[in-house]
């Protein structure tokens, strides 16, 4: 008699197969003196962005828009997996705080980390993946925009040989790379779209930004609200008006994920002033034995208003005073000292 | 420990971001040009730098001026402007006293040919890939705007236009007619004086017209275009009808050279085609191991092909055997190579003009 393999095994077993799929696949590349990063990511990215021009109706900055909708809704179910997780790691963060005073063995304190995040269901890597996709689909998109709208004859040369032989995809170049007030393969001299960037990563930084226990994360989260949507604007300033428009969109797009995942929280615009994440207190015990008897935090819990999860994590947009009660004993006496 | 790991993994984005603008700076391809030199009888004219022309003598190959010699300058009476040409990409069509250059920045612009000052820069809407071409009605300037200009050589005003299309390519000025492929895939024959349609429409296909007309400039029976569709075209001068069609393996962006005995064209595929002029059926192909952007030039009895490589072959026009080469010249080479007597001149991506005797041996008499 045979049994089904579980659900997660099947899912492993593909991924392997993937991964060692896409390591024959470089190394034979390589082998061949080809670019794998090219004639993998690149090149494919090329003629699939022609191919939506046709469908944009020859509108490339459309196209573009196009390519980030879809791509980000094919990836939606790792970004709302990031948010879950990030979100989960938020409402166990008092026990973890507990296991890294508790034990200083490195080995013993990981194993009961792991322990922590097996209980509660958490895959701590489960925010690693949306980041690399982000990443790898931004550099080959730029790559892409250079041979596609390089602004030049000289970067149709490169794009000749980087084109698939179809007809109809050679009959869309030279691509029509004015879009609304932006050329979309110069920089933007206006600024707008670098503000539009800059703008948009705070706004969703922010709205999605969970409040930290641990001070030193809770100043680094702080530092990346600002930093990130900095270092973008600034990078904006001197690439491709389509690489902006893909952030824009995409980032238009992680706010529509984040309420998915946060709900109504991310409506609060308090949430966008610069100060407004606080430090929650740490879980008291009546809440940790509370949690351990009511079982492991599953994430659809959480969102659901868990009361062992609401007494971590608290709602930051209620006013203090509510917040206080819910919060714990220190912030109270801290009042009563006052 | 792990939560810090996740945490610390958000400053990857950032830190591969600016990775990535590094990297940048040194991708993008700025258009620089790629136009190919002409010999008056005492001068040579070169595009050496991005968006400049320079005047040479051609015995000692010193620079008698450059154009522009600086960012801001005037055009004949006109105020001083801060001027970026941006590049080059059409060989200079010359006058009596003035020669024409197209450049990217969109403008056409005539330099005296004693001193290198600007006489008068005509604006378009866009930017000017193809060159300029002077005739008896006129300059005519193909422009990304949408529009061939008839302009007057001596005023720099506009006498005539017509809405062609997207142009990238150098139209060919015959005896009667004028040809201008167009980026969407069209070839008009025009009156050189009117610039109206000659044929009822024109030749049409269905992907860009990168190469300028090939067929000669007197009165040619066939018109050679091709373009981004990897194929090469033979088009009745009197009819537009398609005589035959020609498969390649990239795309034609060099002018192909039509003869009695064939049809030579190089593609970015790397290799130059010899094609029977009647049927287009191929009568050599010679592979130099490299994209080629640059045109073949002729020499009477052989094909010259240089690659981006900057690997320079002498093909023998019948058998396609090498009459000498590679002369490997280890620079980008984009620039149409010039038969000048029984010397071959190449201007290189950095600036460097080489000469070649007809042995093959390369000497550079303009360091890049």
């Amino acid at each position: 008699m045979t049994t089904a393999a579980p659900a997660s095994r099947r899912g492993v077993n593909v991924s392997v197969i993937i991964v060692l799929t896409a390591v024959i696949a470089v190394v034979t590349l390589i082998t061949l003196g080809k670019d794998p990063w090219t004639i993998l990511f690149v090149n494919p990215l090329i003629n699939a962005l022609i191919l939506l021009d046709i469908v944009s109706f020859g509108q490339f900055g459309l196209a573009i828009i196009l390519f980030t909708v879809l791509l980000r809704v094919a990836t939606i179910p790792f970004t709302i997996r990031q948010l879950e997780s990030t979100k989960a790691m938020q409402a166990i963060q008092g026990e973890s705080q507990e296991i890294q005073k508790k034990y200083k063995d490195p080995k013993r304190r990981q194993e009961e980390m792991m322990r922590l995040y097996k209980e509660h269901n958490i895959n701590p890597l489960g925010c690693f993946l949306p980041l690399v996709i982000q990443m790898v689909v931004f550099m080959a998109l730029y790559r892409a925009l250079v041979h596609l709208v390089g602004g030049s004859p000289e970067s149709l040369i490169s794009l000749s040989g980087r084109l698939y032989p179809i007809g109809i995809l050679e009959g869309q170049i030279p691509l029509n790379q004015h879009f609304l007030w932006m050329d979309l393969g110069h920089k933007d001299n206006t600024w707008m779209l670098p503000l539009l960037v800059g703008l948009s990563t705070y706004v969703q930084q922010r709205l999605s930004v969970t409040p930290n226990a641990n001070a030193q994360q809770a100043q680094q989260q702080q530092m990346m609200t600002w930093m990130m949507p900095m270092m973008l604007f600034y990078i904006t300033l001197s690439l491709p008006s389509g690489v902006g428009v893909y952030w824009v969109v995409s980032n238009l797009f992680s706010l529509f994920a984040s309420y998915l995942v946060y709900g109504k929280r991310i409506l609060s615009w308090r949430q966008l002033l610069p100060m407004s994440v606080e430090a929650p207190p740490a879980p008291t015990a009546a809440a940790r034995r509370e949690q351990k008897r009511t079982g492991p935090i599953e994430p659809d819990e959480i969102e659901q208003g868990d009361i062992s999860a609401s007494q971590q994590e608290p709602d930051i947009t209620a006013p203090r005073e509510a917040r206080s009660e819910n919060g714990g004993k220190r912030r109270g006496k801290r009042k009563k000292r006052r | 420990m792990r939560m810090a790991r996740a945490t610390s993994a958000r400053f990857l984005l950032p830190a591969a971001l600016f990775a990535l603008l590094l990297a940048a700076c040194a991708n993008v391809q700025k258009p620089d040009g790629w136009s190919p030199p002409v010999r008056e009888d005492a001068t040579l004219y070169a595009s050496l730098h991005g968006g400049k022309v320079s005047a040479l003598d051609p015995d000692t190959y010193e620079e008698r001026w450059e154009f522009p010699a600086e960012k801001e300058f005037a055009c004949g009476d006109g105020a001083v402007e801060s001027h970026n040409l941006d590049g080059i990409y059409g060989a200079p069509a010359i006058g009596d006293t003035m020669i024409y250059v197209g450049a990217y920045d969109g403008s056409a612009y005539a330099v005296n040919k004693d001193d290198g000052a600007c006489a008068w820069e005509f604006k378009t809407d866009d930017v000017i890939v193809g060159g300029v071409v002077l005739g008896d009605a006129g300059l005519y300037v193909p422009s990304s705007d949408g529009y061939l200009y008839l302009v007057d050589p001596d005023t720099g005003l506009e006498t005539k236009r017509f809405a062609a299309g997207d142009l990238w390519a150098t139209p060919l000025l015959a005896e009667d007619a004028l040809y201008q492929p167009t980026m969407e895939g069209k070839l008009w024959k025009l009156d050189p004086a009117t610039l109206d349609p000659i044929w009822d429409s024109p030749f049409d296909t269905s992907a860009a017209l990168l190469t300028a007309p090939g067929g000669g400039a007197k009165g040619p029976d066939r018109i050679v275009v091709g373009g981004i569709g990897r194929t090469l075209y033979s088009i009745d001068a009197a009819t537009g009808e398609e005589q035959w069609s020609f498969k390649a393996g990239n795309w034609f962006w060099g002018q192909p050279f039509v003869d009695k005995t064939g049809v030579y064209a190089s593609n970015l595929d790397g290799k130059v085609y010899a094609l029977n002029p009647e049927t287009g059926d191929k009568l050599w192909d010679f592979d130099t191991g490299a994209t080629i952007r640059a045109g073949v030039a002729w020499t009477g009895d052989a094909v010259i092909v240089v690659n981006n490589n900057g690997d320079v072959y002498s093909l023998d026009a019948a058998t396609g055997e090498p009459n000498w080469g590679p002369t490997e010249l280890d620079e980008t080479v984009y620039a149409d190579p010039v038969a000048i007597d029984d010397q071959v001149f190449i201007v290189t991506r950095s600036g460097a003009v080489i000469t070649i005797d007809g042995e093959g041996r390369p000497t550079t008499v303009v360091d890049g």
